[in-house]
């Protein structure tokens, strides 16, 4: 019944596709075109899901530590700037905390380390930070003689959990008894092997600083353009003020990340539009075999551009059906990458993620409805200009050769 | 005013090298019938098809109603055989991937019209084809899809109605039931009828006859 109320070029084209007249080797090749374009899209779903998945992770990561907008000042920051005042009333501010980082010594281990002591407020970190999240063992410092320590340097330096440690500084020789409460795993080598994280007093003691702070880490709303945010603040604050945002902080990954998914998207694009002009060959072929009844369509009045339309809207069905098809494919595969990951693991024996090296123990999926509408409309686009030729074609054939073919 | 008009219309293939039509003109009025008659390769389905606007002169025109067939634009030209031209091919020409009926309603669906499901009941009644209305035309015979082509052509009260061979492949009661088909379109409705054909009996139900002998070189 639906079928009825549609144009009758689209009706014709249905009958065409499902047709038991058409021969079966053209049903083949239908079949491969569709196959073809499945295939593609399923490897340009994937390839998105991981790529995004991956900048995803990185801003995670970037943000998690650096938060969206850092700003500091050329000597140190006085809580009681009113600077922070006009920071906090921005309306794409969440949520501000402050920290301070000093040079600084710890032992154990005998003699004494050298680490950069981070100095942050335990109570409104969480806010802006994920660092709560990186803690591997042990829990959040709840109490100002509390630390955390990187994974890499308590495994180095025999620390664990419950461990007394003594820090102090140039500025502040006598040391600072402290107990470690938690381990940390960043993925960040520097802050996982050289850092302590005091709560902020500790760290303004050992820099002699108290009250005054080096850095406001800014965490925005998630709907907030950074670069809008960081431009209006630049404009507000005075020279005094340094500010960077977190691409800023990391623009290499970033870049190259960004590189690498325009290179894999050309590449798997131009795969896809070899499988498009495999649907157009395939219209090709199903104008010669159709050529009588487009005589006869000519013969009962069809207008040229009809013939056109209806093998257009064929190609668009053929490229449709792979469509969703490399869609379903595509979306199943990258939802499920990570148990399928296993499975191979499982059945090898060899761990495709040694997390040592890629400090990842999955790989990160972030499926991009936005994407595969573009792509969708692109395949479509690429569709109708490899069919264009084809359905011409058909327009154009003489209805008097047409009607005596076959 | 004669439904269609050739004027000197020829027509060569191969590049100019055999002539299949040369300088020939015809009246076609309404309420008449033509028959085209001469030998195998004298031009009769040259002429159907110059006068179905399928088939571009080679010089010369046809005039539907007054108007050049071959000056319009093909969208023009392609409306105009839909609305006022039906034909009836040598070989049972139907489209294999659609049913007798849908075969049948083509022209109306062709231009959104509404089909005339009252009228193709009675002639598929008429020509005893009621049971195929659903069937594809690959189930059919050779006979009942020339039937079938037959109303196709008639069912659109065309302007004019060419058939080539129409009775080719029928016995001879569906050659009579298509030949009481055609003399009905010709008493009651304004269309001019032109049968091309070799067959005697056919050739003598015509109000004028043309003879494409001698057969041009």
């Amino acid at each position: 019944m639906i079928k009825q109320r549609l144009p009758y070029s689209i009706q014709l084209s249905l009958t065409y596709l499902w047709s038991q007249t058409t021969h079966r080797f053209i049903r083949v090749v239908t079949a491969i075109s569709i196959a073809g374009i499945a295939l593609s899209i399923a490897a340009i779903v994937i390839i998105m899901a991981i790529m995004d998945g991956f900048a995803h992770t990185l801003k995670q990561q970037l943000t998690g530590i650096h938060a969206d907008i850092q700003i500091e000042h050329i000597k140190a920051l006085d809580l009681s700037d009113p600077m922070i005042q006009t920071v906090d009333q921005h309306p794409s501010v969440a949520a501000i905390t402050p920290t301070l980082t000093v040079a600084g010594f710890m032992q154990p281990p005998h003699p004494p380390s050298f680490v950069s002591i981070l100095g942050i407020d335990f109570t409104s970190d969480p806010t802006v930070t994920t660092l709560i999240d990186q803690v591997q063992s042990g829990h959040w410092p709840t109490h100002p003689h509390h630390v955390l320590i990187g994974q890499s340097f308590a495994d180095y330096h025999g620390l664990s959990i419950g461990s007394q440690v003594h820090v102090h500084s140039p500025n502040h020789p006598q040391p600072l008894a402290r107990t470690v409460v938690g381990v940390i795993h960043t993925g960040v080598q520097r802050l996982d092997t050289g850092h302590v994280v005091t709560d902020l007093a500790t760290a303004q003691a050992l820099a002699g600083t108290p009250d005054r702070v080096h850095q406001l880490k800014l965490r925005l709303i998630p709907e907030a353009d950074v670069h809008a945010v960081y431009t209006t603040l630049r404009d507000q604050l005075p020279d005094a003020y340094w500010m960077t945002h977190w691409m800023s902080l990391n623009p290499v990954a970033l870049r190259a990340l960004r590189l690498e998914h325009t290179v894999m998207m050309v590449i798997v694009s131009l795969i896809l539009l070899m499988a498009i002009g495999n649907v157009g060959t395939t219209l090709l072929i199903h104008v010669l075999d159709k050529t009588q009844s487009i005589g006869l369509l000519r013969a009962m009045g069809a207008r040229p551009a009809f013939i056109q339309r209806v093998f257009i809207v064929h190609g668009l069905f053929v490229t449709t059906i792979g469509l969703i098809v490399g869609l379903i494919i595509g979306m199943a595969i990258s939802q499920y990458i990570n148990p399928l990951l296993a499975l191979v693991d499982h059945a090898t024996g060899i761990h495709l993620l040694p997390d040592k090296i890629y400090y990842l123990d999955r790989i990160p999926v972030q499926l991009n409805p936005t994407g595969y509408i573009l792509v969708a409309l692109g395949t479509w686009v690429a569709t109708i200009l490899c069919a264009w030729y084809p359905a011409k074609k058909a327009a154009s054939l003489d209805p008097v050769a047409a009607v005596s073919h076959g | 005013m004669a439904n269609l008009i050739a004027t000197a219309v020829s027509h060569t293939f191969n590049n100019g090298q055999s002539w299949v039509l040369d300088t020939w003109s015809g009246s076609f009025n309404p309420h008449t019938i033509t028959t085209i008659t001469g030998p195998s390769g004298c031009g009769k389905s040259t002429v159907l098809h110059c006068l179905g606007g399928l088939l571009t002169p080679t010089r010369g025109d046809v005039l539907l109603h007054g108007d050049s067939l071959y000056r319009r634009t093909p969208t023009q030209r392609a409306d105009a055989i839909n609305q006022h031209i039906g034909f009836v091919f040598q070989r049972a020409s139907l489209l294999p991937e659609l049913s007798v009926w849908d075969n049948i309603a083509i022209k109306y669906r062709l231009r959104n019209a509404p089909e005339p499901s009252a009228m193709i009941d009675h002639w598929l009644t008429v020509f005893q084809l009621s049971n195929f209305r659903d069937a594809s035309p690959a189930t059919l015979s050779g006979g009942q899809g020339h039937r079938v082509a037959f109303i196709r052509a008639l069912l659109n009260t065309p302007t004019v109605l060419l058939c080539d061979e129409p009775t080719g492949n029928l016995d001879d009661a569906n050659t009579a039931c298509l030949l009481d088909a055609i003399q009905t379109i010709r008493t009651e409705t304004p269309c001019a009828v032109v049968i091309a054909t070799h067959d005697a009996r056919i050739a003598q139900i015509g109000d004028t006859t043309v003879d494409l002998t001698p057969c041009p070189q």
